[in-house]
Parts: C-alpha cells; sequence; structure tokens
C-alpha cells in the first residue's frame, strides 16, 4: 500500500505496517437536526517516510480529517490507529500522555493565529518539549535550536515574538515547533496556501528535505494539486467527505481515474497552457442538465448518489448509487463507476472544440487559443 | 462583442472636473480600444505621512474592455497603486507627483463628490475577503438592492427585480433564492459572485479585483476567472487585475504589469511577457510560477528579499537578487525601455539574451 | 523560561493620554489623603466651635464649616481613609471571589459553569443597600461589616468578566496547538491565558473601585457602618444635605469629591482598555503599505542552503 518514495535511501517493503491506518472513518459534526456528516468511510494509510497529499476543496472534510487524526473530534465510527495504538479512542490522561509523546505533530494553516502572539520565538518552539518534562533547560535549548536550524532559521529570531518576523519565517517556526519533539508524523494542514510562489517553493523543498534526512512521514492537506505537486509520493482527493482516488502522483496525474480529480488538474492556473482538459469539459452545466430526463436528474442529487454526481459531465444512470472506492489499478483506487471510460468521452469533448477562453490581441480583436500560439 | 452600452462620463456632470484646456463642445470620446480608460502616469506615492515613498514612477494605462494584470510580490506597491487609482489611499499616504486620469479626467483633484460619483458608476472594486465587505445580518440581496437604490434611485421593487438580474448575470443559480440568504448561508466562491454584481451594479467601465481570488479554492478561482472573462466580453468591462499569482495572470489578462518594490519593472501584452520575459525577475516569477503539467514540476525559488517599503537604492532596485546585475545597474535610476509593441521594460540589459540557467534558485 | 511581554508599549502610550494623566494624578492625591489624610489635615476634624457655624470658604476654613462648626476640609480629609479603604476591601473581596471562578470555569466543564453562573444571575438580583443592612443587623454597626456584602455582589461582575475574557483567550488557536501538544488545562492558563486576562482583569478593578465607593459614599450617607463622630465623605454629605436651608452650597462640595474621584478611576479605567487596543492594533504589520500579513517573501541567504 505504500508506494516507494523517491529519495528514500531505502525502499519500504510493502508488508511494512503503516504509520497512521485510518480505518472507516465516518466523522458527524453538530448535533440533533443539523447533525452533518462530514466523512464517510475514509480509510488511508501513511508508511514511513510518505509524503502524502490530501486534496480537497473546502467542504470536502479535509481538515476535519486532519483534526480527527490529531484527536481534536471524536469519530462516530472507525478508528485511527498510529504506531500500533488505537489513538481515537484514547481519552483524558492517557490522550495527553500520547500526545506528550510528540510523534504525531500538526502544523497549522495560519502561523498568526497559532503562535501565541505574546510568547517569543525561543518559548514557543520550546513548549512542545517543555511539555514532555523530561528535558533540563539546556537540553530544551538545544532542540530549540537544533529545529530551527533544520528550517534554516538561526538564533537571531529567539527573542522575537511571532509578529516581528515576516510571514515565512512564522511558517517555518510553525514547523520547527513540531520538529523539536522529533515527530514522526507531520501533518500540515494548508502549509502554503498563504504563501507566494517562491515561499511555497521553499517550504515544500523545505518539508521533502525533512523527509530524506529525518525520515519523516508527511500529510499535506491542500485545496489545490500544485501545492503538492513536485514533493508529493501519494496523492488522496477528498470531495465531499469522501475519498474518490488515491494512487500514486505521477500516475495520477498522467491519467486520473475520477473526474473530479481531472477537474482539479483543469482549474489549476498556468502559465503554460498545457493543460489537456478544461473545466468546462468536466462539469454539467445546467443547460446540459436540462437535457437529461427528470428522473435521473432526481436520482443523480439523491442522497445515495455518487457524491460528484450533481456537477459530474459524464454522470450515468449507474451513478444514483454512490460507487464504491475499488481498486483501479495498482496501488490505486477509485470512485467511479466510470473510471475507465469517461477520460475518453471528456477528450471526445475536447477534440468536439470547445473553445476554451478568448483573450484580446494587441490590436484589440478577440482571439481564441489557437490564434495566440 | 457589443460595447455601445458603456456610458461616456458627461463633462457636465457634477463633482467631475474637466481636464484643464478642454473646451465643453469639443470633448472627443475615447473609442473603443485605443485609448486609456484609466491612466496612471510617474505616480510617486509616499507613506507613513512622507517618511517612505513606496510608489515611484509608476505608470500604467488600461483601455476599455481590456484585461490589465498587475503582478508581484506583497509589498511591491500593487495594491497601493490599486488604492490610488480608486481613490481609497490609507491615512498617511500622499500622492508626490504624478497624474491619474480617468477618461480624461484628472482624479488626483477629485473632490469627494466626484469620487461619490466615480465609485460605483465608473468604477467598480471587490477585494480579497467578500465576507468582510457584507453586513453578516442583512441579506445578500437587500445589499445588493440598497447600492441600486442609493445610486441609482431605483424603487424598490426596481431595485430588488435587477438584483435578481445581476445575481444571475454573475453566475449564481437559483438567484431569487439566493437573494434572500444572509452571507453566513453562502460560500466564499458565491460570496465573491455578489461582491462582483455589487461591483457592476451601477454598469462601471473599470472594475478593480485586488487579490479577487486568491483565498478561493482553486476550481471556483477558475470560475471566477471565467465569470470576469465573460463580463468582459459581455459588457465591455475592463478589469484591472491585482495577484500575487503570474499563473492567474497569464490565465485571464490581456495586459500584464509586473511590480517590484514600488515600480513598474516590466509591461507589455500577456502573451509575449509569458514567452519572452526580458526582466531578470518577470523570468524569475515565471520559473516559480505553477504549471499545468504537474509532472514537470520544478520547485523553484527566488533567493533574498525584496528591500524595505522606501528603501533608498541606487540603480535598479532588484540588483541585490539579480543573477545578471552588473556596474552599470547600479549607477543610476533606470529608465524604461521598449523592447516591443506596447512592451516596455526597466531594465539596462533588457536587449540581451541570456541563459533561462542563470535565473532562478540553484 | 525567557519571557518577554511586550508591555512597555501599552504603557508608554498609555501615559500619553491627557486623561490618563490627570486621573493619575487625582487618584495619588487621594492615595495620600488616604494614609496621611488625618496627619495633613489642618485642623481637628472632631473640634466643635459653636461660634462658627454654616461659614462658607474663608482663609481660616479653605471650604467653610459644618453644622457644628467643624473644618469641612479637615473632615473631608480624615474620611477620605475610611471612605477609600472600606471600598478597597470590597473590590478585594469581589477580586478575590469572582476572578479565580471566573477562569477556572472555562475548564472546569459544563456542570460547573452552569452551576456558576445561575449563582451570579441570583446574586445579581440582590440589591446591596438591603444586604448591608441585614449584615450590619446581624454582625453590628461598622463599615467594615458593612462592606463585606457589597463586595459579595462585586464579584459577580469579576466573575462574568473575566470568564467572558478567558473563554475568547482559550479558543485560540495556539491554546489548541498547546493541547495537541499534550498540554494541561492548568499549563494552558498559566502560559497562554492568564498573561492575557490580566489587563482587563485591571480595567475591571478600576471600574468596580469607583462602584465600591459609591457604594460607601451611599451607605455612609444612609448612616449604615457609620460611627458617628467619625467623618466620612458619605456621612459629610448627608448631614449637609440636613441642614440645606443653612448652607445651601455645602453638598456640593463632598458630592464633588465623590465625583472626582469616581470620574479619575473610570477615567483611568477607559485610558488602560483604549490604549491597550489602541497597542495591541499598532503592533500588527499594516496591510496594504509595510506587507500583507502572510503574503510575505521568505527571509535572507539561508534560503541557498536549501538544495
Amino acid at each position: 500500500m505504500t508506494a516507494a518514495a523517491p529519495g528514500l535511501p531505502e525502499t519500504s517493503p510493502p508488508d511494512t505496517a503503516p504509520l497512521l491506518a485510518v480505518e472507516s472513518l465516518d466523522v458527524v459534526l453538530g448535533r440533533g437536526w443539523r447533525a452533518t456528516q462530514v466523512l464517510s468511510g475514509v480509510d488511508l494509510a501513511i508508511g514511513p517516510g510518505e509524503i502524502v497529499g490530501l486534496v480537497g476543496e473546502t467542504g470536502s472534510g479535509k481538515t476535519t480529517l486532519a483534526r480527527t487524526v490529531a484527536g481534536l473530534v471524536s469519530p462516530a465510527a472507525g478508528q485511527v490507529v498510529f504506531e500500533g495504538t488505537t489513538i481515537s479512542a484514547l481519552r483524558r490522561g492517557a490522550r495527553r500522555a500520547e500526545r506528550r509523546r510528540g510523534h504525531l505533530q500538526l502544523v497549522f494553516q495560519d502561523p498568526l493565529r497559532s503562535l501565541d502572539p505574546e510568547m517569543t520565538v525561543d518559548d514557543i518552539v520550546a513548549e512542545g518539549v517543555t511539555l514532555q518534562g523530561q528535558a533540563d533547560r539546556a537540553e530544551i535549548r538545544r532542540r530549540v535550536v537544533t529545529a530551527l536550524g533544520q528550517v534554516g532559521l538561526d538564533d537571531s529570531v529567539l527573542p522575537r515574538t511571532p509578529g516581528q518576523i515576516s510571514g515565512g519565517q512564522r511558517q517555518r517556526v510553525s514547523i520547527a515547533r513540531a520538529l523539536a519533539t522529533e515527530p514522526r508524523l507531520l501533518i500540515c494542514d494548508e502549509p502554503v496556501s498563504a504563501l507566494d510562489a517562491s515561499n511555497r517553493n521553499y517550504i515544500l523543498r523545505l518539508l521533502e528535505q525533512l523527509r530524506t534526512s529525518l525520515g519523516l512521514s508527511i500529510v499535506i492537506i491542500s485545496h489545490d494539486l500544485s501545492s503538492l505537486a513536485g514533493i508529493a509520493d501519494r496523492v488522496v482527493v477528498l470531495y465531499r467527505g469522501r475519498i474518490v482516488e488515491d494512487g500514486p502522483v505521477d500516475q495520477v496525474f498522467a491519467a486520473p481515474e475520477h473526474p473530479y480529480t481531472a477537474l482539479l488538474m483543469a482549474s489549476a492556473p498556468s502559465v503554460r497552457h498545457d493543460r489537456e482538459l478544461s473545466p468546462r469539459q468536466l462539469t454539467r452545466t445546467v443547460a446540459e442538465a436540462g437535457e437529461l430526463p427528470e428522473a435521473l436528474l432526481a436520482g443523480l442529487g439523491g442522497p445515495d448518489a455518487c457524491v460528484f454526481a450533481p456537477r459530474c459531465a459524464f454522470a450515468a444512470a449507474a451513478c444514483t448509487v454512490q460507487p464504491p472506492l475499488a481498486a483501479a489499478g495498482e496501488h490505486r483506487r477509485a470512485a467511479c463507476h466510470r473510471h475507465s471510460e469517461w477520460l475518453t468521452l471528456a477528450r471526445g469533448r475536447a477534440a468536439r472544440g470547445q473553445l476554451t477562453h478568448h483573450r484580446l490581441t494587441t490590436d484589440g480583436q478577440l482571439a481564441t487559443e489557437g490564434q495566440l500560439r | 462583442m457589443t460595447i455601445d452600452n458603456l456610458k461616456s462620463p458627461d463633462l457636465a456632470a457634477p463633482g467631475l472636473p474637466p481636464t484643464a484646456g478642454a473646451a465643453p463642445d469639443t470633448v472627443s470620446r475615447p473609442a473603443p480600444g485605443t485609448s486609456d480608460l484609466l491612466s496612471l502616469d510617474d505616480l510617486h506615492i509616499s507613506v507613513h505621512h512622507g517618511a517612505a515613498t513606496a510608489i515611484r514612477g509608476v505608470s500604467l494605462g488600461i483601455r476599455r474592455g481590456e484585461i490589465v494584470g498587475l503582478v508581484g510580490e506583497s509589498g511591491s506597491g500593487k495594491t497601493l497603486t490599486c488604492r490610488a487609482a480608486l481613490g481609497v489611499l490609507p491615512a498617511g499616504c500622499t500622492i508626490d507627483h504624478g497624474s491619474m486620469t480617468f477618461a480624461g479626467h484628472d482624479l488626483t483633484t477629485l473632490s469627494r463628490r466626484g469620487w461619490e460619483e466615480v465609485h460605483g458608476s465608473h468604477m467598480g472594486a471587490v477585494f480579497q475577503d467578500p465576507a468582510s465587505y457584507l453586513n453578516p445580518t442583512i441579506t445578500v440581496g437587500h445589499q445588493l438592492a440598497e447600492v441600486l437604490r442609493v445610486k441609482l434611485g431605483l424603487s424598490r421593487r426596481a431595485a430588488h427585480q435587477r438584483s435578481v438580474e445581476l445575481l444571475s448575470a454573475v453566475g449564481l443559480h437559483q438567484p431569487e433564492h439566493v437573494f434572500h440568504q444572509i452571507p453566513a448561508e453562502l460560500s466564499g466562491g458565491m460570496l465573491q459572485r455578489v461582491m462582483i454584481a455589487i461591483a457592476i451594479s451601477c454598469d462601471p467601465e473599470l472594475l478593480v479585483a485586488d487579490e479577487a481570488t486568491t483565498a478561493l479554492d482553486v476550481t471556483i478561482q477558475a470560475e471566477i476567472i471565467d465569470l470576469l472573462r465573460r463580463l468582459r466580453d459581455e459588457r465591455g468591462l475592463a478589469v484591472l487585475f491585482v495577484s500575487h499569482d503570474l499563473a492567474v495572470v497569464a490565465e485571464l489578462c490581456d495586459r500584464v504589469v509586473v511590480f517590484y518594490a514600488g515600480e513598474v519593472v516590466e509591461s507589455g501584452p500577456a502573451a509575449e511577457i509569458i514567452e519572452r520575459p526580458r526582466h531578470p525577475y518577470t523570468r524569475a516569477l515565471l520559473e516559480v510560477a505553477s504549471v499545468g503539467d504537474f509532472r514537470r514540476r520544478e520547485l523553484r525559488v527566488i533567493a533574498g528579499q525584496p528591500p524595505p517599503v522606501g528603501a533608498d537604492i541606487t540603480g535598479c532596485r532588484f540588483a541585490g537578487r539579480c543573477p545578471v546585475a552588473a556596474d552599470a545597474c547600479r549607477t543610476g535610476p533606470i529608465a524604461p525601455v521598449t523592447v516591443g509593441d506596447q512592451h516596455e521594460v526597466r531594465c539596462v540589459r533588457a536587449q540581451e539574451a541570456w541563459s533561462t540557467g542563470e535565473l532562478a534558485a540553484r | 523560561m525567557s519571557g518577554n511581554p511586550p508591555r512597555k508599549v501599552t504603557g508608554r502610550s498609555f501615559l500619553r493620554l491627557p486623561s490618563a494623566r490627570v486621573a493619575i494624578v487625582v487618584l495619588l492625591g487621594i492615595a495620600v489623603l488616604t494614609v496621611f489624610g488625618s496627619t495633613l489635615a489642618p485642623q481637628n476634624p472632631l473640634t466643635i466651635n459653636a461660634n462658627a457655624l454654616f461659614q462658607g470658604p474663608s482663609a481660616h476654613h479653605w471650604l467653610g464649616t459644618d453644622y457644628l462648626g467643624r473644618d469641612v476640609l479637615s473632615r473631608l480629609m480624615a474620611g477620605t481613609r475610611l471612605s477609600v479603604l472600606t471600598a478597597l476591601e470590597a473590590v478585594g473581596i469581589g477580586l478575590i471571589l469572582g476572578v479565580g471562578p471566573g477562569i477556572a470555569t472555562v475548564f472546569l466543564g459544563r456542570w460547573f459553569d452552569f452551576a456558576a453562573n445561575r449563582l451570579t444571575d441570583a446574586l445579581m438580583t440582590l440589591p446591596y443597600v438591603f444586604f448591608a443592612v441585614a449584615v450590619t443587623a446581624a454582625l453590628g454597626n461598622g463599615l467594615v461589616q458593612a462592606m463585606v456584602p457589597v463586595g459579595i455582589l462585586l464579584a459577580p461582575f469579576f466573575f462574568r468578566i473575566t470568564r467572558a475574557a478567558t473563554l475568547e483567550h482559550s479558543r485560540a488557536q495556539y491554546v489548541e496547538a498547546a493541547e495537541l501538544m499534550g498540554a494541561s488545562k492548568l499549563h494552558v492558563v498559566r502560559v497562554h491565558v492568564l498573561r492575557k486576562v490580566l489587563p482587563t482583569i485591571a480595567v475591571t478593578t478600576a471600574s468596580m473601585t469607583a462602584a465600591a465607593l459609591l457604594a460607601v459614599s451611599f451607605l455612609t450617607f444612609l448612616g449604615i457602618g457609620v460611627q458617628p463622630p467619625a467623618p466620612t465623605w458619605g456621612g459629610v454629605l448627608s448631614s449637609d444635605l440636613d441642614y440645606l436651608n443653612q448652607a445651601p452650597w455645602a453638598p456640593f462640595i463632598p458630592a464633588a469629591l465623590i465625583a472626582i474621584t469616581i470620574g479619575a478611576l473610570n477615567a483611568l479605567a477607559d485610558a488602560f482598555r483604549d490604549r491597550r487596543g489602541a497597542g495591541a492594533l499598532a503592533a500588527q504589520p499594516d496591510p496594504i503599505i509595510a506587507t500583507h500579513s502572510t503574503l510575505e517573501p521568505a527571509d535572507d541567504d539561508r534560503q541557498s542552503q536549501v538544495a
């Protein structure tokens, strides 16, 4: 289940127990009539030294998944197993003790909120180690300096508060805080979403380097693929609380098995205009919906239907039932009834010449994509 | 493409002073697409009550129906420039030098009433976080209708109807239903569409979008970009699109203006700048920008950091980070050089060709 | 731990406010009177002079004399101690009873919070005057005894305000981050919450002191807790009102003293609250001019180390 990660000193054998195993996770938030099912039947395994990208839009449940793994939310069904311990079943003292071990750390999205604005960087990074209660002051200081060094910061930031350093540095301090307890697994919630392209790449490279030098496993949660392309070994795509696709990143990008994955790829802005498909070819417009029979349309919008059916351009009668997450190739899974057909259909739509967009040429005339090349 | 529904500003409108020297009856209507709708010329803006000059010599123009992208790192001055053009500079900022004209009218000396006239009717704006610009306790439809009643004097019923039309025009399904929803019930993408509806409700000629898609999911971002393009095509709306993401700008814009440390370092047609960037900073930005084929992705970084706002630097402000900087770059101010049709670069080495390998990070 | 709270900013800028400066001067004066009032008084506040009743302000008696010919200025100065100290006593009681539970209730679970809130609701409905009367009837007439119920009835305010401030800070994401690293509630309070709640408590204390002072004045005005002929502000005011015909100007003097002191306390509280808020805002980077708070370039030459 764990793909061999490029750059690792040795390949992890396929039957190694996973570092983190999420099993049939159901999470419901809210109470009574306001309860909503945020995650349904999520199955996930992270091996040692793996970088896994977890992708989903707002409402996909990706942040809830991170919070459930971290123990901030209790699952309605299923469990989370980390290093052999079912951490989702721990409570209070046992949970605190497990957290103090510091093997699983969370890096939050916005360092302005996740770092105490009145604490110095020194204290912030030291907090996790201090809580372990075993190191003396000298050792704590050593660990802090080491962690800061691992993210490329030197001692000069120690006495400063988060407001006194730049945004990129803040994000690195946030990562350093997680590294100070020498974790095995790092879960990063949108670590680069608030950064510009250069900083984004810098942080991603940093994470990759941490994986290589420390053997860390990293889960990167993001709403778009560009945040993890280049360093992720595997990608897991979430939509409305369900995994719709996962697999080795190269294979998924080369030939996605689920239309939503393709939609994510098609939506990503690019300077090279080298995308194969456009969002219009993958989503169902209102006009096209009008062409479908009433009964089918109602079925596709029903509670048992595939979660992506309301938007999908390729939804058919079979899609009125949620497809299971089934194997779709080696080490790949996809939840789509038509996973071997829709890509061909999409390419057909593209070939039939749906114009992607217009642009003005220098003399003020409308030009199509082709004219500009 | 029909652009004859555009209003031309009436010289007799209160609050809009005519450009000096123009006789009232010889106003030349700017022909669509040739002369500038909004023109900024050699703008210098200081901040913190004159403590630092944040914008130096910024010149840019946007024509009717054109989509112009302002791109650059944060602190580069692109947002400040937009705010100056909109007349909403923060306290402590002053325009020290230069001119701003909108359809021939001088904006630097515009009175408060003049700005009230301009806002909404001639220039609309959308910003990054739509939820913070909407009253959370009032339905979005009523907030939109309020604008119509105040600015256009429409009756309640007419405003309601027009609001629903506008909500539909920005791509919201079931606009009648959305009208009665409060901001908390709508997603980020829908809220941004509402903001766009408000911004275009009085038919402005120019829409300023400052990081309008930065906080949105990538699929929604693509839809909003599509919407802006459609608005331009259908209404002849000119768009000034500000973003730190060159990829988004490349997707949407006809022309690109690249900002660095308070200056415009390159400006020209988007296609040309993407294919053949002339300024080392633009080339660096391209190297790090997202690419569509994720497999080909290498993670490049631009080393170093931009100078502090208002720093006093002789010569090129990028020289400290530029991999091909020469002595000539540091001797004196760098003047823009024309390297193509409406393509200008502020670089002494613009005419030379150098290898891609020299640029961006190791 | 090498902590370094940036409180310097608020201290300096707070004193720049003119209202704060005036308030501090006034309160320093009151503090001096509290300690040295009796000795500083120009004349004996208890000396009766039948020949000099209801005199207006003069060189000998700066604020005139009362219905027994006693020097008003001396009475007020001597009376400061009792009034102010008992007001502080009430505030102290309220602080101790209110702040601790206010912080604890956020962390002790829903049932404790429910119970504490209901108790607070009940206490807030009680009028302190009747409560004070009841206590003095039971424990004997003395101002110290009378201020105990006032203190108890101030506790709910301390409780509510402290609870609100604690709630706000306990929901911060950095608190969640600390909990994820295994922090106990005690650690969270000690390290992250307490420091941030203290300014709110300080502001509340100033306001509550003003309220307690008003309560003292009112109680002594009514004669509760007063051991005549010991002077108190409220007592002087009360007797002045009895003799309004003979000396119509007289009540204004103690009333003004009470009002000025209370005003100074409230001004101090306001200034501190405003400046603390402004200081916190000023510490944030300006989003438009300087740099966007989150979209920022990473820093320096260290970047080259990342291969």
